[in-house]
């Protein structure tokens, strides 16, 4: 079928692909569920002593370091880190590659930090690219929605 | 993802270039291509409706994560290029790819622990591949050195027409 400019074979197409992305939605959701995960390893911590993981969290607490992971609304995964040598703050974002210890401990071979200043500026400086995107978007383009197209302006 | 802005201005400064020799670049599709350098990052609508919440509506499980890697981010590309006229079409669709293969390259470098970088090439396989580690998301010079290259791009650009 070719699909060309009418607005109800469009619309029908959009909606087949998006049920395609929710089905990918929920395809992913299942492979994540798969242990292990977050939720395993705070819910059976013991049996993953020993094992290697990639792991983040937020700087909770700094003597001795902490991080806090929230893997669902109420559920949290405490780990404390050894063998980052750099004082942190509270509120930086963390992500570790370790070997789980007894005690919530994990021995840190390797580290990422985002600082709380970093992680603003970050923020302040995507926002202000969508800003752009979505200004130069409309400066050149314009919906009709009569069509349910976009259209280059200056065009008919 | 390293931040939106460096995306979206690799890939001013890419087609920019480009349209010094491909004469339908014009602005209003290189504005397309930089549209198309944030599509993965779609998946950010994780900010303000976290999968977990999705997971507790529905009873299922639910992650945003494929808008973030390959295939998600084509079907975004192909709905996206659906709300064009045939006669833009298959420009825009291009170049929507393009900014998805940008935004992808460039978040494979992005520095993460541990052996591998992430599963971007979802849903064909789960495998990372091992890429080195060139800047945080949360870094300021990769902005700052991608907003040097666009406006030189920018007055090159400029320039040349005038010449």
């Amino acid at each position: 079928m070719r699909v060309g400019d009418d607005p109800r074979r469009r619309a029908i197409l959009i909606l087949l692909l998006l049920g395609l992305q929710v089905g990918m939605f929920i395809q992913y959701g299942i492979h994540t569920e798969k242990c292990p995960n977050y939720e395993c390893i705070a819910e059976d911590y013991a049996s993953y002593v020993g094992e290697q993981f990639r792991l983040g969290g937020t700087v909770v607490a700094t003597e001795p370091l902490v991080i806090e992971n929230r893997y669902a609304p109420g559920n949290t995964l405490r780990l404390t880190l050894r063998g980052i040598d750099r004082s942190l703050s509270r509120g930086a974002r963390v992500v570790v590659y370790g070997r789980l210890q007894p005690g919530h401990t994990v021995t840190v071979q390797d580290y990422i930090v985002h600082e709380v200043a970093n992680q603003r500026y970050m923020y302040a400086v995507s926002l202000g690219a969508l800003l752009l995107v979505v200004l130069a978007g409309l400066r050149y383009w314009r919906f009709d929605p009569a069509t349910f197209v976009f259209e280059r302006r200056g065009e008919n | 993802m390293p931040d939106f802005l460096t995306h979206v201005l690799v890939m001013y400064i890419g087609l920019a270039i480009a349209s010094w020799r491909v004469g339908w670049l014009d602005r209003p599709y290189i504005v397309v291509g930089m549209a198309g350098g944030l599509i993965p990052d779609v998946v950010k609508i994780t900010l303000l409706v976290p999968a977990a919440q999705v997971e507790a509506i529905l009873g299922i499980p639910f992650a945003w994560a494929p808008l973030a890697r390959l295939g998600g981010s084509l079907v975004t590309a192909a709905v996206a290029s659906l709300l064009v006229t045939t006669a833009h079409r298959r420009r825009v669709f291009g170049l929507l790819v393009v900014g998805v293969g940008v935004h992808l390259a460039l978040d494979g470098v992005l520095a993460r622990p541990g052996p591998a970088s992430y599963d971007m090439f979802y849903p064909l396989t789960y495998w990372a591949p091992p890429l080195p580690d060139v800047y945080l998301s949360s870094d300021v010079w990769p902005s700052i050195t991608a907003s040097i290259l666009a406006v030189l791009t920018y007055v090159v650009g400029r320039a040349r027409r005038r010449a």
